[in-house]
């Protein structure tokens, strides 16, 4: 079987919200999908409604596969027609995952007219009340996925993490929808989730919904100075939207601390902030994780920390020196939170993070060196093996960048080579050597030979020994 | 009230037989109607039918960078399309991003649901702005069966100033649009002169010009499309406000501007010229504004180009340029001092030669220019973080630990290659090489020159 045929999936009411279930056929077998939400009688369902949604889910795995996708619903025009950009820009962004394009067949969808409700993914980490907060007054509904970043196997936690985001939108006075769903079980398989697929899934969940809401918001992690390749893009979320559905990546304006800066005095975050994904030792917020330690170290910058019951009273500032920050997406958010700490006048919490980005510097360079390093195990060895190879350009470089300092190195070689220097100098500039040598000798004659005079004896002096 | 820029609604008059726009932008300092002129900028071109009315997003267009840069909100008189204020919020967000010392501000205008009314007996068609270069030629023809009009924008990237040059390119363009069968709409603007005005980089107004003529344009070509020269993954380091962000975003509730071709290499647009032998014809990459030909075949740009259609297997084919590349010009181009989407261009045609035809003198050539050129950023890149890096356990002064190898290494190794390099850096070197010498041999310098200068050498 050359293609990914997704059947019209299977969509019933179950106690308390709707479940569909989508099947996939691919030449490895059958696998399904499930997702439920606790929505129920959903008013009008847009024709694309289905469609949009296995389109969102199946794309990139089909493209994983490098086999055409076949859907069996109908799936709404406008989101067929970005069909190509979409796999362009994966394409384009990650060529050894997505080689090709593959072809896409589905019906088109009669065209329906998004609703005027809106909602909001809502994780209750920062991005997520930022968005919230911000779009408050417009705002429906809240949206929170099980299955997501917090495994379906995780029961307790996850009983926990959704009775506080349940009290949070309650607090925030917006009801809240709850989604479980056991898709990464299908698409870990073929893509990873946070490079690749969490756009699509939210998207996929968003277009589920489409009978209740018209426009789903999806909290930006970026800004757009940062617009590097993520599951989640502004490039990418806005495109998956279908004829019913408007999709939104918001909050880019703002920069991490920023959005700090505007939830944390809210009474709802300091109680129910969760940033944590890691959930070491079943808790809320680990406090370990580098996620959490990122977190903690802006609410010290903030000075804010001891309000949050949900992360440890204290930070380990060794923590925050030894972590491990890779990330192209996380590197910039250690720049935020050294310039809030030094704007705060804490220069222990700066001088942690200063040693961070240095350790992140030095493995990023080690990183790109290391095709030149090859074999060789030491650094003394390979800078000496190495180096000659690029010694135009590194001379070039240190003349470019410290002049003086080169000057000086290159002639400290000449005090055991001084018929070298001296032909050099002569060769190429006898007057100018004439002329500082004169001068040179007679300064340094002329306190001798004033020394001279001053103990000649005077001829009128009574006193003169001689 | 604070300070404002007053974008007054653009003035239509005739000019000869063509139309004439001009777009007035005012500083107002504060409360009352005392305003000092900011600066003008021009649109001249002609339509089949007189344009009777020009939407106020021209004028709010053009008064987006001096915005943004003085720090100062807009205001409108008169009503200006809702789509395009709601997108304003993003635009000008993603500008202060981008470009320091900017910040977001908002329009003062009221939202406007209906559209600009096109002059009755004008027919609607697709823009396509045109350059005649590899990107222009080839959105032209993936999107051919769409496209009615080519859009050629007289005063972007052609400075007014050199009248035959820019009557040169343009003729060269009206005959490759009547060869396609397609009209070509010249717009002929001073827009960079408002950039100069400001003292900005003309690289923060051109996606806010192009902005002003798609508008300017929409009542009679709704559609319009945009060649990129950049990938999706080279827009996300962005360098321009010609970015597809900004051109997308300055569409209206009539005016739907696109950009095109980011999935698409440039050796593959280049190669997709195959198809189009018109191209071939009239294909002009150039910059250089010469007087007597389109493409002055020196350049980095035109050399790249003749490799990539080496490359492809169309040099000899191209009228536009000549059909050899030469070792000594390859030798001689100046490629960029830092890794950037240009590089890229030259790594993928380097990595092209050398699969394709890996003996033959040219490859071999490109290999060691860029290799040289990697060599350079290498170092760059390492003396900035051994800089940074000072403070650093992990590599402490590892840049100047580099340098200091290179030249120890090499005066043990290799003196010949010292001593070349030093006498190239004789003049500069004179005085701590004197130093040197004077301070071990203290004395012994007078009778060194004597004794020259008795022996006569």
């Amino acid at each position: 079987m050359s293609a990914m045929i997704v059947p019209p999936p299977q969509m019933r009411a179950i106690a308390g919200g709707t479940e569909i279930v989508f099947e996939v056929r691919t030449a490895e077998g059958i696998s399904r999908v499930r997702v439920a939400h606790s929505l129920a009688n959903p008013p009008v369902i847009p024709t694309g409604m289905l469609g949009d949604s296995a389109l969102a889910l199946f794309l990139l795995p089909a493209m994983r596969l490098g086999v055409g996708l076949d859907i069996q619903c109908p799936v709404s025009a406008p989101l067929l027609e970005r069909v190509g950009v979409l796999q362009e820009i994966f394409g384009n962004w990650y060529p050894e995952t997505f080689p090709a394009a593959v072809p896409v067949t589905a019906p088109v969808a009669a065209t329906s007219i998004p609703g005027s409700a809106r909602g909001c993914f809502f994780s209750g980490g920062v991005d997520s009340f930022f968005s919230v907060l911000k779009h408050r007054a417009t705002l429906d509904r809240l949206i929170f996925v099980h299955g997501f970043d917090l495994p379906l196997a995780k029961t307790a936690l996850r009983q926990e993490v959704a009775s506080r985001l349940r009290s949070a939108s309650e607090d925030l006075k917006f009801p809240l929808i709850e989604v479980e769903t056991d898709v990464r079980a299908f698409s870990d398989r073929h893509v990873h989730w946070g490079s690749h697929y969490c756009g699509a899934a939210m998207a996929a969940v968003a277009h589920l919904l489409s009978p209740w809401l018209g426009e789903v918001i999806i909290p930006a992690t970026t800004t757009y100075a940062h617009l590097e390749p993520f599951g989640t893009h502004l490039y990418t979320d806005e495109r998956w939207a279908g004829d019913a559905m408007v999709l939104l990546h918001d909050g880019m304006e703002a920069r991490r601390i920023e959005k700090m800066r505007i939830v944390t005095p809210h009474e709802t975050v300091r109680r129910h902030l969760r940033v944590c994904w890691e959930n070491q030792d079943g808790r809320y917020n680990c406090g370990t994780c580098e996620k959490c330690l990122r977190t903690m170290a802006n609410l010290r910058a903030l000075g804010v920390l001891d309000q949050y019951a949900a992360f440890p009273e204290k930070l380990d500032l060794d923590l925050i020196a030894a972590l491990d920050v890779d990330h192209p997406l996380i590197v910039p958010f250690l720049e935020e939170t050294r310039e809030a700490a030094l704007a705060a006048g804490d220069e222990a919490l700066a001088d942690a993070v200063q040693r961070c980005q240095l350790n992140h510097e030095a493995r990023n360079l080690a990183r790109e060196l290391s095709p030149l390093r090859e074999d060789l195990p030491d650094a003394t060895a390979w800078t000496e093996k190495a180096a000659p190879r690029f010694r135009d350009a590194i001379l070039e470089t240190c003349w470019r960048q410290d002049p003086e300092w080169t000057r000086q190195e290159l002639c400290r070689h000449f005090a055991d080579a001084p018929d070298a220097a001296f032909d050099l100098l002569w060769k190429h500039d006898r007057r100018w050597l004439i002329r500082r040598t004169v001068t040179a000798r007679l300064w340094r004659l002329l306190p001798r030979w004033l020394r001279r005079r001053d103990a000649t004896p005077s001829p009128t002096s009574p006193d003169d020994p001689a | 009230m604070k300070a404002r820029i007053i974008a007054d609604p653009p003035e239509l008059s005739r000019d000869g037989d063509g139309q004439l726009v001009t777009v007035r932008l005012w500083w107002r300092p504060g409360p009352g109607p005392e305003r000092d002129f900011l600066g003008a900028t021009t649109f001249r071109f002609r339509s089949p039918v007189p344009l009777t009315e020009v939407g106020a997003e021209v004028s709010v267009s053009m008064a987006l960078t001096p915005s943004l840069a003085l720090g100062v909100p807009i205001e409108c008189p008169v009503p200006v399309s809702r789509r395009f204020l709601e997108s304003w919020e993003r635009m000008g967000a993603i500008m202060s991003a981008w470009f320091p010392g900017m910040r977001p501000l908002p329009v003062i205008a009221k939202p406007r649901d209906t559209s600009v009314d096109a002059p009755t007996g004008l027919i609607q068609g697709t823009g396509c702005y045109f350059s005649g270069g590899v990107d222009s030629w080839h959105t032209l023809g993936a999107l051919r069966s769409r496209i009615t009009h080519l859009i050629y924008m007289d005063g972007f990237d052609m400075d007014l100033e050199k009248p035959v040059a820019r009557r040169l390119s343009i003729a060269r363009l009206r005959v490759a649009a009547a060869e396609m069968g397609l009209p070509l709409v010249v717009v002929e603007t001073d827009a960079r002169c408002l950039a100069s005005r400001f003292f900005e980089p003309w690289g923060q107004y051109v996606g806010a010009g192009k902005a002003a003529v798609g508008q300017l344009l929409s009542p009679w070509l709704p559609e319009q499309f945009a060649a990129s020269s950049y990938l999706w993954k080279e827009v996300l380091l962005p360098e321009t406000s010609a970015h597809f962000l900004l051109i997308d975003g300055a569409s209206t509730e009539t005016l739907e501007l696109r950009e095109h071709g980011m999935g698409v290499s440039r050796l593959q647009k280049v190669a997709g010229l195959h198809s189009l032998p018109v191209a071939l014809r009239h294909l002009r990459v150039c910059w250089d504004m010469l007087p007597d030909r389109i493409n002055c075949a020196r350049c980095e740009k035109c050399l790249r180009s003749m490799l990539e259609l080496e490359a492809t297997g169309l040099l000899q084919r191209c009228e536009t340029l000549p059909h050899e590349v030469t070792l000594d010009s390859l030798h001689q181009v100046k490629l960029p001092n830092h890794p950037n989407h240009v590089f890229d261009f030259w790594a993928d045609l380097e990595k092209r030669f050398r699969i394709s035809r890996p003996d033959s003198s040219l490859s071999r050539a490109l290999t060691e220019k860029l290799r040289r050129c990697r060599a350079g950023f290498w170092s760059t890149r390492l003396w900035q973080a051994g800089k940074k890096l000072a403070g650093s356990k992990a590599w402490p002064g590892l840049a100047r630990d580099l340098g200091a190898t290179v030249i120890r290494t090499s005066w043990q190794n290799e003196p010949e290659w010292m001593l070349r390099k030093t006498r190239a850096q004789a003049r500069r070197l004179r005085d701590a090489l004197f130093e040197q010498l004077n301070g071990s041999h203290q004395g012994r310098m007078m009778r060194r020159i004597l004794r020259r200068w008795w022996h006569g050498n």
